[in-house]
């Protein structure tokens, strides 16, 4: 072995070290957490309904009926008995609803708002709050722009119709279970 | 005893014996690593309905599934959140709506309604952020339950509303998974299982083409 060889070796085991040292062992618990703010919910709103004349939200309540038909198409409890779904109107014809969505990533909750069409399909998910340290990458608009046109008959599964962002997947399935969220309560709110 | 003519045979049969042992081991060391190359992912697990003996649920890395006719056809079970790296199922005693289930790195899943609508328990410490494994969910009469984990056991007597914790530390580093993390490249972080790959590459690489270059060697090329 030259001399060489030798400084190699001695640099590839110090990187070894060293990253082995910054990663930690299984179980480091990430105790700091960030908070970015990306869009406060006006700005989200305004780019939802681009160019509307007025938007208006509207606060419901789930009705015990509207809970149940949510929860079983879903397969999950809603944590919550109200959402609040803003809808925007240019030159007095409606331009789709949009609700603020709230999910738990890996540990702290990101918010999201969900704009549908008129017909229910996703024309647009912006992250408005991100709180973790890793994962933030599923507000970048090649992750989010996998979801327009979806509806509620897509699976919106991973690996499925939405591809998985790597070292982010606790967050990618936070976003994409949101989505469905929204679309089923928007579905389920019109009776359908 | 010392010929070489005797001894250069076996030690070429041990040599190719050795070298085709490490490359088993290295296919199969990065398979495992990685179960979704092997397809499904892992077996399953199956739990029988106590109540109708036609009813199965079945769980694996894709979902969870339910067969109504005791395993003919499956269908899927929608679930807002599918079930990650499941490590039990099972249903309430006697009791078909009340179903438990058990990711290993994640959550305790509950449904009341026989599996239709889940709901997530909660748990007094954070099983992934703290390398807790998950690994048994057992279910008894009136809402109690018993959870083992790789650091202890904890008891509810209210259904998974609270927990007695009295058998379990969070703060132990049992030996078994210190190991196992370190053999899998996991104890120095997620990203050191592709450098562990990495390297059985690299000597996988060193094995075939040092048979080849003993072989050029043999022929004279």
């Amino acid at each position: 072995m030259g001399p060489r060889s030798g400084h190699i070796l001695l640099i590839l085991a110090a990187s070894l070290a060293g990253a082995g040292l910054w990663a930690g062992p299984p179980g480091t618990e990430y105790l700091e957490h960030i908070e970015e703010v990306f869009l406060t919910e006006a700005g989200a709103l305004k780019l939802a309904f681009p160019g509307a004349d007025k938007v208006e939200s509207r606060a419901r309540r789930f009705t015990a009926e509207e809970r149940s038909r949510i929860e079983e198409r879903l397969g999950w409890a809603l944590s919550g008995d109200t959402v609040t779904v803003h809808q925007g109107f240019k030159d007095g014809g409606p331009q789709g609803r949009a609700v603020v969505m709230e999910e738990i990533g890996k540990f702290k909750p990101i918010t999201f708002m969900v704009k549908a069409s008129n017909d229910g399909k996703v024309e647009r998910v912006d992250v408005m709050v991100y709180r973790e340290s890793v994962g933030a990458e599923v507000r970048r608009a090649r992750f989010t722009r996998q979801f327009r046109g979806k509806t509620t008959r897509d699976p919106l599964r991973i690996n499925r119709d939405i591809l998985n962002v790597t070292g982010a997947t606790m967050s990618v399935q936070a976003v994409t279970a949101g989505v469905k969220k929204a679309l089923v309560i928007l579905e389920t709110l019109d009776g359908r | 005893m010392m010929n070489k003519t005797i001894w250069k045979p076996v030690h070429n049969v041990l040599g190719l014996s050795t070298a085709v042992f490490l490359l088993l081991l290295l296919v199969s060391g990065i398979l495992l690593n990685h179960p979704s190359l092997l397809g499904e992912g892992g077996p399953g697990i199956v739990a029988p309905d106590p109540s109708d003996p036609r009813r199965i649920l079945f769980v694996r890395t894709d979902g969870l599934y339910q067969s109504l006719d005791g395993g003919g056809t499956l269908e899927e079970v929608p679930m807002l959140f599918p079930p990650r790296e499941t490590s039990d199922l099972t249903f309430a005693p006697g009791n078909s709506k009340g179903v438990y289930l058990l990711e290993r790195w994640g959550r305790l899943l509950h449904s009341a309604d026989g599996g239709k609508v889940w709901e997530s328990l909660p748990l007094p410490f954070d099983p992934q952020g703290q390398g807790i494994e998950l690994k048994r969910i057992g279910a008894g009469g009136n809402g109690r339950l018993a959870l083992l984990t790789s650091h202890g056991w904890l008891l509810s007597e209210d259904g998974g509303k609270t927990w007695d914790s009295g058998r379990f530390d969070p703060r132990s580093r049992p030996l078994r998974r210190i190991v196992h993390s370190v053999h899998t490249g996991y104890f120095f972080g997620p990203g050191f299982v592709w450098l562990y790959d990495f390297a059985a590459a690299g000597l996988g690489i060193l094995i075939v083409s040092g048979v080849v270059l003993w072989r050029i060697g043999k022929k004279g090329l």
